[in-house]
């Protein structure tokens, strides 16, 4: 489990975000009111399908969609700056260098005509006023950290000439160039085998625990969650709908869609000859946005009511959240939890 | 349990398969040869579904397309019904095609972007003459139903769907012309958790209805487990691994086996689990290791490794294992 | 249900798809400015090229002699030449000519450009030869190449058709190679292979189609070569025969009285300046509609 000593002061903190794109077919809002903090030293989970505005969350927290297009309110405090509210050069020291991120494909998030020395060092030169030796001495340092071996040999190499695994390797000392506070990790391990995301995320956990860094860890495999976060996010459709510490999470979880995403899991000592848990349906379109609870049409437990007005997102007990009119209810009512 | 278990010949059995991509130098000569699939074999029962799982580069893809004929064999033979898959000429292997059919990974790109939906289904039809026109399109209503689409999905055009129902069409296209064998080439990794639980059941359902019999080929060893009856687990272009699904699970014998199932993430709160981490990385199928491919990564690797390929051998009925620990 | 019943739905179903359809695609079409533009342009060039001779009924090589040189006025808007023939009509009778050559050529280089194309990139030996044909062509100046077929092949307006095409016919066999190689890849065609189609059903129903989007862009590019190549043979001799009004042969005669008589370049240069930016404008605009339309993935 990963997680280090956590402080009651948040670092990160997004206070309903929302992002929306301009389209052919009309506005759309990939992030609708989305609020959580970061804490030091914990790895919070954001967790959700695709179309759950997990990815825009993350590129919206950096500001990396292109301000034309895409339309940002709400508030992301760091460090006592508003982020949201920046001026572009402002921004660009924020970005790599107090919060960095990594990202799924390492193979096309690394240029494949600059050495992966060169890569790390630039990550470093951009925002820290060393000359070339002390940068190319920290990329060693770096490429040690996150267990590149023969470190000095790698530096010269490209990125066509590593593996997968050692690519996203290089694309998180990158982001560790400058210790920042916060790393934003999205879907880091999809693309790699599953014995090389073993590898990859208890590096990760090592890396949070011994840098004390906040880790936002986007993902849509709930096993990783387990293993790796402390905190957990749920997203549906642009919102949050839940939001707990991993126990509680996996012991108790309170929303439907968490639940239904729980069971619909092929776990490895499931019984074979019974079908798959479903939930019902497909995510809709962001254009065709259901009225009432979005989860509703697909949500077995669904009333008039939440088809007709949207839940806010309630506490229930200590830290935990969910954006349910029946939550108390469902989870007494207990289905087959997970223990 | 499938009431096929008298029958004593197996639908497919595949007998030491290989498929070698040859790197060309600059005169067009072969100066490599990439052994995706390296002596494969294996037996494949009438209704049951034998999974192959392993990661990138082990080449259950390849063996997949090979077995099909889409990809022309270096050696070995595919005995499907008796006959050799590998050794049909070109009328006979467009006859054959009736009888064997692949599911794709990618909904995205498995479908023709240009035609609608109709058009794609009918089309395995109009290939092999079968049916009237009216015929075929009845019979693609009927299959748009049982995969759980609609009747006015018929004129769509593909990127008018979801991943999860594009998908759905991939496998009603390999109905139509009522196949025995179904090869399933990563059917659900494109698609959303809760859309995978949605396809495996129908899959399974379809199964049960049609009596099919599938080659379900994966990296999720967890969705593998599910739907197969019997699993083979592949490394760099070898079988290292095969036995029935309950036995593989409760006791894996091969290192690589362990370790695989030791890597696999879990969504539940457990107590420390003994994850078995390889060292090192894949080596290139380019330059496979001498002896037993898996013995520069193998934690218990003896000096015998090195040097002597294992012979497979059977451990317990239909356990069989390439190691030299046994 | 019977079968008949079926039916029945499925064509309700049909025509009210198409409706939606048909709808989504309008709407594409009308916010697309470079696409509505071009197209105005083109139409009312190809209106007048076709009907304008039939509504004129005025020989465009009647001479006028005692009125040379006559500057644009109302009774001749675009002045008239050195021999008193009216530049209006004969410009609108060029049109006939020049356009009908840029149509000409557009189709038949697409169409021997299109099987060049998709055989190149289905067999490897084929791809070896043509390109190596089609290298050669292009690496003459498509200008000079014109005109050494012209002077091998005669002047005439089919000669030129020919020519034209000839030079033209490698641009676009190269555009649908580079589509249908990367088509080739695709998982649908082997899932068609797969299924047990010939290489001559994949070849013609599945990659020649989704080529066709490329294609016409580039097309429409040829459209507007093919008339200022023609424009640049006529002008310098090689083109269609004197007196005939190609926009070429009009240029050609008001070269040596510029300084005299500028409306006899000036009008035909703008009409061919108006066409091709018309034909750009369409080109341009038909890309970016085809483009998001085709396959692209909805996530």
């Amino acid at each position: 489990m990963g997680g280090a000593t956590m402080d009651k002061e948040p670092i990160l903190e997004v206070k309903e975000l929302k992002t929306s794109f301009r389209t052919e077919r009309g506005k759309v809002t990939a992030v609708d009111g989305v609020s959580f903090d970061v804490f030091k030293g914990e790895i919070l989970g954001v967790v959700g399908e695709s179309g759950c505005g997990k990815s825009a969350t993350a590129q919206s927290i950096l500001r990396l969609y292109d301000e034309k297009q895409a339309i940002h309110e709400g508030e992301i405090c760091f460090e006592g700056k508003e982020l949201l509210s920046l001026r572009p050069s402002e921004m660009d020291k924020v970005r790599g260098n107090d919060i960095s991120m990594i990202f799924q494909d390492p193979l096309s998030s690394l240029n494949p005509v600059f050495t992966i020395g060169n890569q790390i060092a630039e990550a470093i030169l951009i925002h820290k006023n060393v000359s070339k030796r002390e940068a190319y001495a920290r990329v060693l340092e770096l490429l040690r950290l996150t267990g590149i071996p023969a470190p000095e040999k790698r530096i010269h190499e490209y990125p066509h000439e590593l593996s997968g695994g050692m690519r996203q390797r290089v694309m998180i000392a990158m982001a560790l160039a400058c210790e920042s506070k916060v790393m934003i990790a999205d879907e880091p391990t999809t693309a790699l085998d599953v014995t090389i995301q073993a590898q990859i995320m208890s590096m990760i956990v090592e890396l949070n625990q011994k840098l004390d860094m906040g880790v936002i860890l986007i993902t849509h495999d709930l096993g990783v969650v387990a293993e790796v976060c402390t905190r957990v996010v749920v997203m549906y459709l642009g919102q949050i709908v839940e939001e707990a510490d991993v126990k509680s999470l996996f012991t108790r979880p309170l929303h439907p869609y968490t639940q239904g995403l729980m069971k619909s899991i092929a776990q490895l000592d499931c019984d074979r000859s019974q079908p798959l848990h479903v939930i019902k349906g497909t995510v809709p379109s962001l254009h065709q946005i259901p009225e009432g609870c979005r989860f509703a049409p697909r949500c077995p437990f669904a009333d008039d009511l939440c088809r007709s007005k949207m839940p806010p997102l309630e506490q229930y007990g200590t830290g935990q959240k969910a954006r349910c009119w029946h939550a108390a209810t469902i989870s007494e009512e207990g289905e087959a939890i997970r223990a | 349990m499938p009431e096929h278990l008298n029958e004593a010949r197996p639908l497919l059995d595949v007998k030491g398969v290989k498929k070698y991509f040859p790197v060309r130098g600059a005169l067009g000569n072969t100066v490599q040869e990439v052994k995706a699939v390296n002596d494969v074999s294996f037996k494949l029962n009438r209704g049951e579904t034998f999974g192959i799982v392993g990661e990138s580069g082990c080449g259950k893809s390849t063996l997949g397309r090979t077995i099909l004929r889409l990809t022309e064999p270096t050696a070995g033979q595919a005995i499907f019904e008796g006959t050799d898959i590998f050794a049909m000429n070109p009328s006979a292997l467009q006859t054959l095609r009736q009888d064997m059919q692949m599911v794709f990974q990618d909904p995205y790109s498995s479908l023709n972007p240009r035609k609608r939906i109709g058009a794609i289904l009918e089309e395995p039809l109009n290939i092999h003459n079968i049916g009237t026109p009216r015929e075929r399109t009845e019979k693609v209503l009927k299959i748009l139903d049982t995969v759980g689409l609609q009747t006015d999905h018929y004129y769509r055009y593909p990127h008018e769907f979801s991943g999860g129902q594009r998908q759905r069409i991939g496998i009603a296209r390999a109905l139509m012309v009522d196949p025995k064998l179904v090869v399933c080439d990563e059917p659900v990794s494109a698609l959303d958790v809760s859309i995978q639980s949605q396809i495996m059941n129908l899959l399974k359902k379809l199964q049960r209805e049609l009596q099919l019999t599938y080659l379900f080929i994966a990296h999720d060893i967890s969705v593998v487990r599910y739907i197969s009856d019997r699993v083979g687990v592949m490394y760099l272009g070898q079988m290292v691994e095969q036995a029935p699904t309950d036995a593989m699970f409760a006791d894996p014998r091969h290192p690589y086996t362990r370790a695989l199932l030791s890597s696999v993430p879990e969504p539940k709160l457990d107590t420390k689990r003994e994850r078995i981490v390889l060292r090192g990385e894949l080596p290139s199928p380019l330059n496979p290791p001498s002896g037993c491919v898996f013995h520069t990564r193998c934690p218990m690797a003896k000096p015998e490794c090195k040097k002597v390929v294992p012979v497979n051998k059977e451990l317990s009925v239909g356990h069989f294992v390439s190691c030299h620990l046994y | 249900m019977t079968i008949s019943s079926e039916n029945i739905d499925l064509h309700a179903v049909k025509s009210a798809l198409k409706k939606e359809q048909n709808k989504i695609l309008f709407r594409q079409i009308m916010t697309n400015g470079s696409l509505v533009v071009g197209f105005v342009i083109i139409a009312f060039l190809m209106l007048v090229a076709l009907f304008g001779p039939l509504l004129i009924a005025h020989d465009p090589n009647t001479m006028d002699v005692l009125n040379r040189f006559a500057a644009p006025s109302a009774d001749h808007w675009f002045g008239t030449d050195n021999l008193g023939r009216d530049v209006l009509v004969r410009v609108i009778y060029g049109a006939r000519i020049s356009m009908g050559i840029g149509v000409a050529v557009a189709i038949i280089a697409s169409m021997a450009g299109l099987i060049v194309g998709i055989y190149s990139s289905y067999y490897k030996w084929l791809d070896h030869l043509l390109m190596r044909i089609s290298d050669g062509i292009m690496a003459f100046p498509g200008l000079l190449l014109a005109l050494a077929l012209m002077a091998a092949l005669g002047g005439r307006a089919s000669n030129v058709v020919i020519a034209v095409s000839i030079v033209a016919t490698p641009y676009i066999a190269r555009v649908v190679r580079s589509e249908a190689l990367a088509l080739k890849e695709q998982t649908f065609v082997e899932a068609t292979r797969a299924l047990g189609a010939s290489d001559t059903r994949i070849i013609w129903r599945h990659i020649a189609p989704n080529t066709l989007s490329s294609l016409i862009v580039q097309a429409t590019f040829i459209f507007a070569e093919a008339i200022i190549v023609e424009a640049a043979l006529s002008f310098l001799g090689a083109g269609i025969p004197p007196p005939a009004p190609s926009w070429g042969n009009i240029l050609s005669d008001g070269k040596t009285y510029i300084y005299k008589a500028w409306w006899m370049t000036f009008f035909p240069g703008m009409t061919i300046t108006l066409a091709i930016i018309g034909l750009n404008l369409f080109g341009d605009g038909l890309r970016d509609l085809l483009d998001p339309h085709s396959s692209k993935a909805t996530k």
